[in-house]
C-alpha cells in the first residue's frame, strides 16, 4: 500500500514538472511535494506558486521574495498571514490579477474575490463545483495554475490595473 | 392571501441558510420574450429573478433558491393579462455522499429536499419535486430508491394531470399547489456490465392521496433501458415501459418505446443525433394508452403536443465550436396517436396514424461574459395538409429570446 502510494507520489511530481516546465526547474522538488501534499495550500505557497508562475519573479527567486513583491502588488488592500490557508475565491483573485485576465462587466468594475472566482470559472480555469469559500488544495492549486498557464500568455510588459 | 404562507415559508428558509458558514449566493435577473403564432398569436414576456445559495456542510452540501416572476401575455383572441407577483421556492437541496469502509469501492449518494426526480427513461416522470432519493453504488451497480410528493408544487409548475380532477383544479382558485400524489421507485443501474453495455432497471408507481378525489387515479410502470457504445464515437439507448393506469376499477395498458442513436465528430465539435418516441395502446377498447405520471412536451413550437399523443421521430445537431458558443438545429416528424381536438384544434381527430406534420427548429446560447448569456430558440411547424380540418391554411411558428445577468 506504501509503495504504491508513493508510486503515485511520484508519477504526480513528475506530471506537475512537465506541465509547468516554464518555471518548475527553478523550483525545488520539496516545495512541489509540499503543496501536492497539501490539504490546504498557505497563502505564501499560493503566492509563490502564481508570482513565479506569471514570471513576475526571477527563475532562482525564494518564497520571500515573493511575498515581498506581493505586498508591493496593493492587490489586496489587508495583508494576510501568510501561513493561513488560502480559500479558492482568493485564490482565484490572485491568479486573475497577476495573469492580467480580462473580463465580464462585475469583474472589471469591482475585481474582488467573488467575480475573480466566477469569471475563473466562466473562463473553465476552475471547475465549478468547487466552493468558492473552501481552502485550496495543493494538487488543485497546481492544476489551476496549470490551466491559467496555458490559457493567458504572461505579456510582461502590460501594466497591471 | 394564500401566498403569504409561501413567503414566509421562503423568508424562513433563507434566514436558516445565513449563519452556515462560506455561503456562496447571487442573484441571477431573466428576461424571456417569446411570439408564437398558431390558431391565434400569442406574446409573452415572462421576468424572472433568481436568489440562490450554495454553501457546504462538512462533506456534504446545501442548495437553495427562490424564484419571483413577472409574467404579460398577449393573445389576439382574448386580449392581455398580467400575472405579477409570482414566487415560489426554485430547489431546496441537501445532498451528499458517504464512503462505505471496506475493500471494495462502495458508498452511499443521496439527496433530499426540492429537487431534479427523473425515472430511467427520462418519459414518465421527470420534473423539481419534494422528496428522497437514495443510491448504493458498488462497484459498476447502482441500487436506488426515491420517493416524491407531488402536493408542494406550486399549481401552475406542475404538470402531473392524470384524472378530471387534476384538470378541474387548474381553474379553481382556491387550490393552490399541484395534485396530491406520490411517486415512488425502486432502480438498478448496471453499468459496463458486458462489453461495455449498460443495462437499468425500475419499478416506478404513483398514487393518488386524495381521498375525495373521484375517480382516483393510480399508475405503475416497469421499464428497461440498455444503453452503450457501438463503437468509440457512437452511443445507443435504448428502452421500454410497461405501463398499467387504474381508475374506478378499470386497468388501461400501454407501452413506451424509445430510442436514440448519437454520433460524435470531435475534429468538428459536433454531435448528431437520431432520436424517436413511440407510444401503443394493449387490449381493445383501451383509448388511454400509455400514460406517463407527468406531462411532457416534443414540440418546440406546439407545446401542447405531449410525448404519449404522437409517435415522433427526430435528427438533431448540435455544435459546440467554442466555450462561449454553441447552436444546432432539429428536424422532427410526428404522427398522430391520440391528438384530441382541445389539444389541436385545427387537427382532423377522425384521421388517427396519420402524420400531423414536420417541425424545424433552431436554437443557440451565447455566452457573452461571465455574467450575461444570450439564448435563442426558434421554430417553423409544417403541417401536414390532410390532417387537418379542411380549408385550415396556417402555418406555426415561434420565437424565443431570452437573456440573463448573473450578479
Amino acid at each position: 500500500m506504501k509503495t504504491k502510494k508513493f508510486c503515485l507520489k511520484t508519477i504526480m511530481v513528475i506530471t506537475v514538472f512537465i506541465s509547468l516546465s516554464s518555471f518548475s526547474f527553478a523550483q525545488s522538488a520539496a516545495f512541489f511535494t509540499t503543496v501536492l501534499e497539501a490539504e490546504s495550500v498557505s497563502w505564501e505557497q499560493a503566492v509563490y506558486l502564481v508570482m513565479a508562475g506569471s514570471e513576475r519573479l526571477p527563475e532562482d527567486a525564494a518564497s520571500n521574495q515573493a511575498w515581498q513583491l506581493f505586498t508591493e502588488t496593493q492587490w489586496i488592500r489587508k495583508i494576510p498571514d501568510p501561513q493561513s490557508p488560502i480559500k479558492t475565491s482568493q485564490y482565484s483573485r490572485l491568479i486573475a490579477r497577476a495573469f492580467k485576465v480580462k473580463g465580464g462587466l462585475f469583474y472589471t468594475v469591482f475585481k474582488n474575490d467573488r467575480y475573480s472566482y466566477r469569471e475563473l470559472v466562466h473562463k473553465n480555469v476552475i471547475p465549478g463545483s468547487m466552493d468558492p469559500g473552501s481552502a485550496v488544495k495543493g494538487t488543485d492549486a497546481l492544476k489551476i495554475l496549470d490551466k491559467a498557464i496555458s490559457l493567458f500568455p504572461v505579456d510582461a510588459n502590460a501594466e497591471d490595473k | 392571501m394564500k401566498r403569504k404562507p409561501i413567503l414566509v415559508c421562503m423568508l424562513i428558509l433563507l434566514c436558516l441558510s445565513l449563519p452556515l458558514s462560506s455561503v456562496d449566493f447571487g442573484l441571477n435577473i431573466g428576461n424571456v420574450s417569446d411570439f408564437s403564432r398558431n390558431v391565434q398569436n400569442i406574446f409573452s414576456q415572462t421576468n424572472s429573478t433568481v436568489l440562490w445559495l450554495n454553501t457546504p456542510i462538512k462533506d456534504f452540501s446545501f442548495a437553495a433558491s427562490v424564484v419571483y416572476k413577472f409574467n404579460y401575455i398577449w393573445t389576439s383572441l382574448t386580449g392581455s393579462y398580467i400575472k405579477p407577483y409570482y414566487f415560489d421556492v426554485g430547489s431546496f437541496e441537501f445532498s451528499g455522499f458517504i464512503p462505505l469502509p471496506g475493500n471494495t469501492p462502495s458508498g452511499i449518494r443521496f439527496a433530499a429536499g426540492r429537487i431534479q426526480a427523473d425515472d430511467i427513461t427520462g418519459k414518465i416522470f421527470s420534473t423539481k419535486s419534494d422528496g428522497l432519493k437514495v443510491s448504493w453504488g458498488i462497484n459498476n451497480t447502482t441500487l436506488g430508491v426515491q420517493s416524491y410528493y407531488t402536493g408542494l408544487t406550486l399549481k401552475s409548475n406542475s404538470s402531473i394531470f392524470l384524472s378530471p380532477q387534476d384538470t378541474e383544479d387548474i381553474d379553481n382558485e382556491d387550490v393552490v399547489f399541484g395534485p396530491s400524489r406520490l411517486v415512488y421507485s425502486v432502480y438498478a443501474v448496471f453499468q459496463e456490465f458486458l462489453l461495455r453495455q449498460n443495462a437499468s432497471l425500475e419499478f416506478l408507481g404513483q398514487n393518488d392521496l386524495r381521498s375525495e378525489a373521484s375517480p382516483s387515479v393510480n399508475t405503475y410502470y416497469g421499464s428497461a433501458v440498455l444503453s452503450g457504445p457501438l463503437f468509440s464515437t457512437l452511443r445507443y439507448s435504448a428502452g421500454t415501459s410497461f405501463g398499467v393506469l387504474q381508475s374506478d376499477n378499470t386497468s388501461n395498458f400501454g407501452q413506451l418505446i424509445t430510442g436514440n442513436l448519437s454520433l460524435r465528430i470531435p475534429s468538428k465539435a459536433t454531435s448528431l443525433t437520431l432520436s424517436g418516441l413511440y407510444t401503443l395502446p394493449w387490449g381493445d377498447g383501451n383509448t388511454a394508452g400509455f400514460v406517463p405520471v407527468n406531462e411532457q412536451c416534443v414540440s418546440v413550437v406546439l407545446p401542447e403536443l405531449k410525448h404519449d399523443m404522437v409517435t415522433y421521430i427526430g435528427f438533431e445537431t448540435s455544435t459546440q465550436r467554442s466555450s462561449v458558443f454553441s447552436n444546432g438545429f432539429k428536424l422532427s416528424s410526428y404522427l398522430n396517436k391520440s391528438i384530441d381536438s382541445f389539444a389541436l384544434p385545427v387537427l382532423n381527430v377522425n384521421r388517427p396514424n396519420l402524420f400531423v406534420g414536420g417541425e424545424l427548429s433552431v436554437y443557440g446560447n451565447f455566452l457573452v461574459s461571465s455574467e450575461f448569456s444570450f439564448m435563442y430558440s426558434a421554430g417553423l411547424f409544417v403541417f401536414n395538409p390532410f390532417s387537418v380540418i379542411r380549408g385550415v391554411n396556417i402555418i406555426p411558428f415561434r420565437v424565443s429570446l431570452s437573456a440573463t445577468l448573473k450578479i
